[in-house]
Formats: structure tokens, sequence, C-alpha cells
């Protein structure tokens, strides 16, 4: 298998895109370190599993960074791949938006991967592994409205991925974005609440169907971490069934 | 006609550099300028020279936002063309970042655009024009150095992008201005980084580093003005040709 013997970081796992992806590598061969805040969906991902480490911290926390880093160190004794997944937006319009809003998305969505990236370097480096940071498509819609703060931390996250893979290419880490659309809790919960928004986007997918996070989203990642995409660094891959387009 | 007759600026970090130099294009194309500038001797000395107001007011603080505008609106009346220029830039590889950079870079950058932005609205409608400055080094392919320049500049034309989609049907446009100009910050960094400067310089097709008042002002002005009333959301270079888009 493609990962078989690697050891895989994924913040944000209890759930939605990060758990897809922490299923699709475990499914892959590696052992994944599940990290999330709260221990019982990480632990329910590794029993879903069979396998993993789950480990309850809060991955924007320089300290809990430190000490899950060390864990893997300790217990592992390397790591291959890191995935930012981990994410707590806050929408809505700019006018109901407050400085807290901004802080907590850009702590979150921002602060907290690029944290995660210093703190793994060391490992990753050692093992010429790869860093994957999930984007998302709203910052490349014409319309972002409600998205002041979503869209620009996403956007920032993709620009900072492009930063690092220029920067560490020499230290043999190749750091790719991927920008997925997925079933997820909170894009239900929006859907729900935005019901019509919601059938626009999933009309205006080509593939005609929203994407499942373990089965078609996880496979893209499970690629990215892979030696056959040894030559990607620095670039976005879409997994969104076609509905967004880079250029 | 002088383009801005009748309209008030107000231009943040405009003590020196690209904001004084738009400042002063705008005064030039009859606008009341108002500039705000965290050092108070600074911005008194270059309002006075412009013929403008100044301010003392930290962009990162949401309170001196508001007072800066409601003092602009008190003093001359309205407010018309908000500019965004203030951002305290570190560059430094991504390795040494560190909390304290993270929060100048983004709190000088994003949440002072944030913070004036919702500041000025309850006084801004139909013909409004906001300009948020933003800088080619996010569309490089190459941004070795900037890991925090780059994603906050890319950070706030997102957002430049999204104010303009919700302000839209009320008359108010948004958009990004990318300078290429002689500056004391840059004269500092060129002076500094000789070789890195020469590259840069290599890269602008136009062969110089533009002035903020002659080459990038009557941007800002263009932006500024009614000219522009169909500009919306939009990303302009005045860059001497250094930035692509695409």
């Amino acid at each position: 298998m493609e990962l078989t013997g690697r050891i895989a970081l994924v913040t944000g796992s209890g759930q939605g895109v990060g758990r897809g992806i922490a299923l699709a590598m475990g499914r892959a061969g590696a052992t994944v370190v599940l990290t999330g805040r709260t221990l019982a969906k990480l632990e329910a991902v590794r029993d879903e599993l069979g396998s993993g480490d789950p480990i309850a911290a809060d991955m924007t926390d320089r300290v809990e960074i430190r000490r899950v880093v060390e864990a893997i160190e300790e217990r592992h004794g390397r790591l291959d791949c890191l995935v930012n997944a981990a994410y707590d937006a806050r929408v809505g319009l700019f006018d109901t938006l407050g400085e807290a809003d901004a802080r907590w998305d850009w702590n979150s969505g921002f602060a907290g991967p690029l944290r995660c990236m210093q703190a793994c370097f060391p490992l990753l480096r050692r093992s010429k592994g790869s860093i994957i940071n999930v984007g998302a498509a709203t910052g490349l819609k014409p319309d972002t409205t409600t998205f002041a703060l979503y869209a620009s931390t996403k956007e920032a996250l993709r620009s900072l991925t492009r930063t690092a893979a220029m920067e560490w290419a020499r230290d043999g880490i190749r750091v790719n974005a991927l920008i997925p659309l997925a079933t997820s809790p909170s894009f239900s919960a929006w859907g729900e609440d935005h019901p019509d928004a919601y059938q626009t986007i999933l009309e205006s997918i080509p593939l005609e169907y929203l994407g499942d996070p373990v089965l078609d989203v996880g496979p893209g990642a499970v690629f990215l971490a892979s030696d056959d995409a040894h030559f990607l660094t620095g670039t976005t891959l879409m997994l969104d069934g076609g509905r967004g387009y880079l250029r | 006609m002088n383009r801005l007759d009748g309209k008030v600026a107000l231009v943040t970090g405009g003590g020196q550099g690209v904001g004084l130099g738009i400042a002063r294009a705008m005064v030039a194309a009859g606008a009341r300028v108002v500039l705000v500038d965290r050092i108070n001797d600074r911005v008194e000395q270059a309002a006075a020279a412009i013929g403008a107001i100044g301010l003392a007011g930290d962009v990162v603080s949401a309170s001196d936002a508001a007072r800066c505008v409601d003092e602009t609106v008190r003093r001359l009346g309205r407010l018309d063309i908000l500019v965004n220029n203030a951002h305290h830039v570190i560059g430094q590889p991504l390795l040494e970042v560190s909390d304290e950079s993270l929060e100048t870079v983004y709190a000088t950058g994003f949440l002072g655009t944030f913070h004036f932005m919702k500041a000025a609205r309850p006084h801004i409608g139909r013909g409004a024009s906001i300009i948020n400055i933003v800088s080619s080094v996010m569309l490089k392919t190459d941004t070795t150095g900037f890991a925090l320049y780059a994603a906050t500049k890319t950070a706030i034309r997102s957002m430049t992008r999204t104010v303009a989609c919700e302000w839209g049907r009320d008359g108010i446009r948004v958009n990004a201005l990318s300078p290429q100009t002689d500056s004391p910050a840059w004269a500092t960094w060129s002076a500094a980084h000789p070789d890195l400067a020469a590259k840069i310089l290599s890269e602008i097709p136009a062969g110089h580093v533009g002035d903020a008042e002659r080459d990038v002002g009557p941007v800002a002005v263009f932006l500024a003005s009614d000219a522009a009333r169909y500009v919306t959301g939009s990303l302009v270079l005045a860059d001497g040709g250094r930035g692509q888009l695409r």
C-alpha cells in the first residue's frame, strides 16, 4: 500500500474532512496520529479504522503542539506527513463580525497550521516528508458573501503553503494544499441554515454529487502524501467534483 | 475640474511613504484629506506639509479607528474615501516567525483594515470608495521570506472582495490596489538588502520603482473618483508591471 510504514499526523480528525483523510490514510497503510479537541470523537475514528493514535489537543497552542510532536517522536520515532485539517470558522455578514470573530478564525485556520508546520519541521526534514493544508473553494468564488473571514483565512493558508514549499524544498519537504468539497457536520449544519445556497452548490458540481470525505477526498490526500507525488509541491489539488477552477 | 472636489478622504499610515503619496495626489485632485498615523509628530508634519488634517491613531485598535473616523466626520462633515494603507510588515523565514510577528503583521494589516471599514460603515453611502493597499508579493511564484506579508495581503485582498460583494448594493465600492513605490520602508530595506532590491528592480518591466504621488497616486484618485463607479471587488496593479493577474 502507498503509505505502509508511514506516520501521519492529521489535525481536526475527529470529524468531517479531517476524519475522511485520516481514515483513507490509515486504510492506505499509514499509522495515523489523530488530534482534535474531543477525545471521544478521535477514539471513535480509531475504532472505525482499527488502528491509530488519538491525542486530544488544541493544535493552535504551541505548548500542546509541542507535546503532540514529542509524543509522536517517542512513540513512533518519525513523522512523514502533517495534514492541517482543523478549522473552526466564523461565518456571517461583515457587519455582524467582530474583532473576536476575526481573531478566532485567523488563529484557528492560519496561525494554528503555521505553528504545526514549524513544530513538525525537524521530523519532516528527517523523513523527507510532506505537508497537506486543507483549503476552501470559498475563496476562489466571485461572490464570497458572508465569508469575509473564512475565505481570507483559507486563501492566506494557501499563500503560506506556497511560501513553505519554496523555503523548505531544499530540505526535501513538499507542501501542498487540497480543496475539498465533501459532506461534513459543519457543512450540513450550514446547509440546514441556508437550504437555497446549499442546493445551488449541489447543482453546480459537474460530477453531480457532493463528495464523501473518505472515498472522494481521502484518496487525494493519500496521493499527495505518497511517493507518487514526489514532484508536486507548492500547488493546490482540487477534490471538488470539478466545481472550482484554478487559473 | 478636479475629480475629487467635495469629497473627504481618510488615509491610514498617511505619515509617510505610499499613504502620504496617495494623500498628496488626492489633495491635488480636490479632496479634503485626513491622515492617520501611529506617530503623532510624523502625522502632524506630514499633514501640515500637504494641507491635510493629521490624527494620531493606531490601526490595531478598534476604538482608535472609531475615534479617527468620528473626528473626520465631525471636522469635515462627511467621509467618502477610505484608504487602508497602514501595515507593519516583517520579512523573515517561516521557521523564524514568532507569535509576536504573527500578531504584528496580522493586527496592523488585516485587523486595521477590518476596523476602519467597520468604523467607516455608518458614515459612508452611495458613491463611497474604499481602497485597500495590498502587494504584488502576494502574486509572486516565489514568496520566500515573505510568509506573513504575502499571506496577510492575500487575506486583505479576499476580505476586500467579500465586502465589495456585501456592500455593493448600497453603492459602496471596495477595491484592492497593489503599488510598487519608493518609501522610507523601501529605502531602508533596499539599503540593507542590495541584492534582493536589485532583483526586485529587475522584475519591474517599467524599469524603475514607482513614485508614490506621481505613479500610484493617480491610480488611487481614479479608484476613489466617480469615474471608477463600475469598478468594485477588483485588484488594480500600479506596480510597473511586476505583478501578473490571471
